[in-house]
């Protein structure tokens, strides 16, 4: 099942992108908790990924790829969680993972952030 | 069809037999050299010196066959190709770096443990740069070696480091030499060589000893704006940056701080520092150019066909200890340092299972 968002009030999304893994070993977590008002927006964008139809990630071929761990949840309705590897983030997943980071970047360029937190 | 069995010589001798009971035969070899081959050359080079004597000494050695291509910012691969061996400098800071950093890596293979390239018989080199946008990594994707640009923020690029594009290449090494699988202990040993044979070209490239050399990887990658030197240190693995925004660097140089996590395909670039420090205690004991010795034994260690894909810590450790044995002695200064390397940072080759 899809999470789904359309309950009264309309709920808060949230979604946790983790990225580890590449050939620095650092690890990266950026997550958006975008208002109300975006919230269809954001639904529609979680919905889209193909979270029923993967098996276990396999490791993408070579060395010191990204691993990805995307976490979404809307309201009431219980986290979805998936494991990527760096060939798997395309698609719907890659505009996923793309609107988070850059809603975390302009949500933190607003009040000059500190350097580094996307 | 790079090689062939038969050499073309003996195929036309046996072609232009008269003998009727090798008429077959002979049909045979007419056909075969009648088909088409593609022949892709092995690139030699000629040496020239002057010996004690001076007599003037002529030697060919193998040259490297790079082939350097430009992804223009996309996320596809190989991308334009802008640069090949007989090609002059591009006047791309990124593509030249990577065309001398494989050069370097070449010469170091070669001179240290007479590899002819990744896959020991002169094949190509292949490189990509400037690939995605803000992409801060380096990889290897089972054929290439393929380099981002970085985000500026953190990452300065990362063909500016002689051991991260060591490193990159050393991954195809490992992969020729039979693969260790990218996960928990087997994936951490993956990287680990990878950094070992990483810092050993930088030092190669530089002429350093043991106690002159970094023993840093990714020196100079990082922005003026991180807090930290380089991504590992083998030396003092947990040391290579304290960062506000990225933290600390998290590798343990100890089994008794291994770190235990899904992430990062099991830890492979955090529990690397394990072994990793393993090296660098072999090599400061032993002293001298670590390459010659300590970086001899490990790369006899990984190319013994011994290790299968899985080995843990301790099965590559006891594989260190046979390969210093074979080389030097059982008893000898580096079988002992091997050891000693090993019990420094908790393992013990002979918990190894038996193969």
């Amino acid at each position: 099942m899809n999470p789904s968002c359309d309950e009264v009030p309309p709920p808060p999304v949230t979604v946790a992108v983790t990225r580890t893994g590449g050939m620095a070993g650092l690890r990266r977590e950026w997550r958006a908790e975008p208002p109300e008002d975006e919230a269809s927006t954001w639904q529609s964008l979680i919905e889209r990924c193909p979270w029923n139809e993967r098996t276990a990630a396999d490791a993408a071929p070579g060395a010191d790829r990204y691993q990805w761990r995307i976490r979404a949840r809307c309201a009431d309705e219980p986290e979805q969680e998936a494991e990527l590897s760096e060939d798997e983030v395309v698609g719907a997943w890659r505009e996923l993972v793309d609107a988070v980071r850059d809603w975390v970047r302009s949500s933190t360029e607003k009040p000059s952030p500190p350097r580094g937190l996307e | 069809m790079a090689h062939a069995i038969i050499p073309p010589y003996l195929l036309a001798r046996i072609a232009s037999d008269q003998e009727p009971s090798w008429a077959h035969a002979a049909e045979a070899a007419r056909a075969t050299l009648a088909a088409p081959r593609a022949y892709r050359p092995v690139r030699t080079r000629l040496r020239l010196s002057i010996d004690e004597d001076g007599s003037l000494v002529a030697e060919t050695a193998p040259a490297p066959d790079r082939t350097i291509s430009d992804a223009q910012q996309r996320e596809q691969l190989p991308g334009v190709r802008v640069r090949s061996e007989e090609d002059p400098a591009t006047g791309d800071t990124a593509a030249d770096e990577a065309f001398d950093g494989l050069g370097a890596t070449f010469e170091f293979f070669w001179d240290a443990f007479a590899r002819n390239a990744i896959d020991g018989a002169g094949g190509q080199l292949l490189a990509t740069v400037h690939y995605g946008q803000d992409y801060d990594n380096a990889f290897w994707n089972g054929e290439r070696m393929v380099f981002g640009d970085g985000d500026g923020e953190v990452f300065a690029g990362f063909t500016g480091s002689l051991s991260v594009i060591a490193h990159e290449l050393s991954h195809g090494v490992i992969d020729a030499a039979g693969g260790l699988a990218y996960r928990n202990q087997s994936g951490a040993l993956n990287e680990s060589i990878a950094d070992v044979f990483g810092v050993l070209t930088e030092q190669h490239h530089l002429g350093q000893t043991a106690d002159e050399a970094t023993w840093l990887v990714g020196e100079g990658l990082f922005t003026d704006a991180v807090q930290g030197d380089a991504l590992r240190s083998l030396a003092a693995p947990g040391t290579a940056y304290d960062d506000d925004v990225l933290g600390r660097d998290p590798q343990p140089a100890h089994m008794d701080d291994f770190v235990v996590t899904t992430d990062d395909n099991g830890g492979v670039h955090i529990n690397s520092g394990i072994p990793n420090h393993a090296f660098y205690l072999t090599a400061v004991t032993l002293g001298g150019k670590a390459w010659e010795r300590a970086g001899l034994i490990w790369y006899r260690a990984l190319t013994s066909g011994e290790l299968g894909t899985t080995p843990d810590f301790a099965e590559f450790a006891a594989a260190t200890v046979r390969a210093a044995e074979a080389e030097y002695g059982e008893g000898s200064e580096e079988a002992d340092a091997v050891r000693a390397g090993w019990a420094g940072v908790g393992v013990d080759p002979d918990e190894s299972v038996v193969r």
